[in-house]
């Protein structure tokens, strides 16, 4: 049985990183590098804490380690669900795994080892050494060392076996909300008021006029209050914190056993019978078509595929999602940022720094969600030729998409510059809606130019074997090239309204809208001549 | 590049830009605000001949719930004010939060039980306040006993 299992997992851990040792000589000169680098993290963690402790008073004790504890498990355990939604449930490799003769029940460990083994690792090169840096600082006993010895092997454990268990309720929700584009949207916009009204909450706690300085005490107070404070909500890790430190060790020790015990039960009553049940079947025979399509003739080519670009997106909310997922963020940070901007007695060249830095970072949060008309023509895949083909105009899908892709991305903008005059009315509107014809005008010359780079160089054929946009080098160039925009607008705005605040704003639209027309016409001249030269 | 490195140079030009516009374009702050003429810890259970705070807090810092508030008020309300607090031992810990006009103190595990003095001061006058947190029941507290401060 344990033969199997080894087998079972190595197969999984060697697609996941290096395994065979093909010259001794090697292994050891890296293994040596490693424990280098243990070293010196460990030294750099010494350092960190010593600035935590000496330079932001921030008192580096028990409570503090619980909260560190506690926020590196938490992150793990959210690490482990995710990864083990997929890797557990919904795996392609679960079919192979399955065939092997080797039980079921060895199947479903293996995946659980392979996911240990991972955590064990991390906490190596990141807990250990800080539990030891720590215990280097405050001179602690060997006692300490030694419970960390335990730990290093019992800390993996949790975050797996919890994932293991959190992992199905959340992926039913998943598949729920994947059906349901509206109800994933009402959520959202819930989310987004709650999140709304919880910055608003913290943000009145700000008296003003700010004082920087002030404001800044005030963070690093409340942060010093809120990590000493959340050892009372860390539960089991608040328990693994204090017999580290030696206090009541046998009894933390019992309920650290009696939680692990509680959850290899759960694990195996609930998370294991599902895995088979799962893991046998497949949503591929799930769907039943309740509609019947039929063909309709339609006159307007560019309309056809406009159309098709709109339902595809409410097909695929989530993927919308993702790529639009900056300018959710982009109401918060305005508004938060704004707030404090207001807050501070500014002098008119301060107003005139708030303006082009609001310039600078809209633009930065905006153009780096235009990575769907940098992969426009890449996503179409091994279809594209097949488009191609057709005894029609086909560039026009070119123009169906970034219409699409600015309407859309104009729309969300347009509906937070209107939350930003609503929520911030002390703003002056005329200033918030020469900012949008700013923001508008260089995004969409950045959508034209996004679209440009993947028509030169699109990536069909990578896109066809792997279905993924992972490290497209399209998406890494629109994202760099719209940095470069935000900073030289944000640095012209910045000059310009110095200089002559009137004109100033006259100057920065003009070259903004010359921005965009010079975008228009490189890429309608590139799109005429290289379209039909793209190829699988 | 992607996208999170993206929003992690958002919080990052966000932090400067705040830094920038309140070191190149704020007001100065106005020198005419009155310095403190005094500061008070309002909350406490007894007070010897010598006019020192004493705050009972046996029920109240437990191994659950080891951070103590002590509020203080700053006179006048419009003063020019650097609080300050500081406590007699080491492993409690003191902070203030000015806005709220609020002292935070931290005890770590070991030293729950022990008598800790929080002095209060404004850096500018040297205007203090004392108040000593003992655990004790208030009744079993001899106030004018030297050995407890």
């Amino acid at each position: 049985m344990f033969r199997r299992l080894f087998i079972l997992t190595m197969i999984q851990l060697s697609s996941k990183m290096k395994l065979k040792i093909t010259n001794q000589k090697k292994f050891i000169a890296n293994l040596a590098l490693r424990l280098l680098g243990l070293i010196v993290i460990t030294v750099v963690m010494i350092f960190m804490l010593y600035f935590f402790n000496n330079v932001l008073y921030i008192p580096v004790n028990v409570y503090f380690i619980i909260f560190v504890l506690f926020v590196t498990q938490l992150t793990s355990i959210i690490a482990c669900t995710t990864g083990l939604m997929v890797d557990l449930y919904a795996s392609k490799d679960n079919a192979i795994l399955l065939s092997f003769p080797a039980k079921h029940d060895e199947v479903f460990t293996s995946k659980l080892l392979v996911f240990y083994i991972n955590e064990f690792l991390k906490n190596l090169s990141f807990l250990v050494p800080l539990l030891i840096a720590f215990g280097v600082i405050s001179n602690l006993p060997l006692t300490f060392y030694l419970n960390i010895l335990t730990m290093i092997f019992i800390l993996p454990l949790l975050p797996v076996l919890l994932a293991a268990i959190i992992s199905i309720p959340i992926m039913y929700i998943r598949q729920f909300l994947q059906t349901r584009n509206v109800v994933t949207l009402v959520l959202l916009i819930i989310f987004g008021v709650f999140v709304f009204l919880g910055l608003t909450g913290l943000l009145d706690e700000i008296p003003t006029p700010i004082r920087i300085v002030a404001l800044y005490n005030k963070f690093v107070t409340s942060l010093t209050v809120f990590m000493q404070s959340s050892a009372k909500y860390a539960l089991i890790y608040a328990n693994i914190g204090r017999l580290l430190f030696g206090i009541n060790v046998l009894s933390n020790y019992g309920i650290v056993f009696g939680v692990l015990f509680v959850l290899i039960a759960l694990v195996v009553l609930i998370s294991r019978p599902l895995f088979f049940n799962l893991a046998s079947h497949t949503s591929e025979y799930a769907v039943t078509k309740k509609h019947k399509g039929t063909n309709k003739v339609s006159k307007n080519l560019f309309w056809t595929f406009f159309k098709k670009e709109f339902t595809i997106s409410i097909r695929s909310s989530n993927e919308m999602l993702s790529n639009y997922v900056l300018l959710i963020l982009f109401p918060f940070v305005v508004y938060v940022l704004n707030y404090i901007y207001i807050g501070i007695d500014r002098s008119t060249f301060g107003t005139k720094l708030v303006i082009a830095f609001d310039i600078m970072i809209s633009l930065l949060l905006v153009t780096a969600s235009n990575t769907a008309s940098a992969t426009a023509i890449s996503v179409e895949g091994a279809e594209f030729v097949l488009l191609k083909t057709a005894p029609s105009d086909t560039k026009k899908m070119a123009w169906a998409k970034v219409a699409f892709n600015m309407i859309a991305s104009t729309f969300i903008i347009l509906l937070i510059f209107v939350l930003f005059q609503l929520s911030l009315p002390q703003f002056s509107p005329t200033d918030i809606w020469l900012m949008f014809a700013v923001v508008v005008f260089v995004n969409s010359g950045h959508i034209l130019w996004s679209f440009q780079i993947d028509l030169l160089n699109p990536k069909l054929s990578d896109y066809a074997a792997t279905a993924s946009l992972t490290n497209n080098e399209n998406v890494s160039k629109s994202i760099v090239i719209g940095l470069v925009l935000s900073i030289i607008f944000g640095g012209i705005s910045a000059f310009l309204l110095i200089e002559n605040y009137a004109t100033g704003w006259l100057r920065i639209i003009l070259l903004a809208f010359a921005f965009l027309v010079i975008r228009f016409y490189l890429f309608s001249n590139f799109l005429k001549v290289y379209f039909r030269e793209i190829e699988f | 590049m992607n996208k999170k490195i993206i929003v992690l140079l958002v919080f990052i030009l966000s932090a400067l830009s705040i830094m920038a516009i309140s070191v190149w374009g704020s007001l100065p702050e106005s020198n005419d605000r009155p310095s403190v003429v005094s500061i008070t810890i309002p909350d406490f259970d007894l007070k010897n001949s010598d006019g020192d705070k004493i705050k009972s807090v046996v029920d109240t810092i437990t191994e659950d719930d080891y951070i103590y508030e002590i509020a203080f008020t700053v006179g006048p309300i419009n003063a020019d004010s650097k609080i300050k607090a500081s406590t007699n031992q080491s492993g409690v810990t003191a902070r203030v939060d000015d806005m709220k006009s609020v002292v935070y103190v931290i005890f770590e595990i070991d030293k729950i039980g022990t008598t800790v003095t929080v002095t209060i001061w404004d850096k500018n006058t040297q205007i203090k306040d004392e108040i000593t947190l003992m655990f004790l029941p208030p009744s079993e507290i001899i106030i004018d006993d030297p050995d407890i401060f």
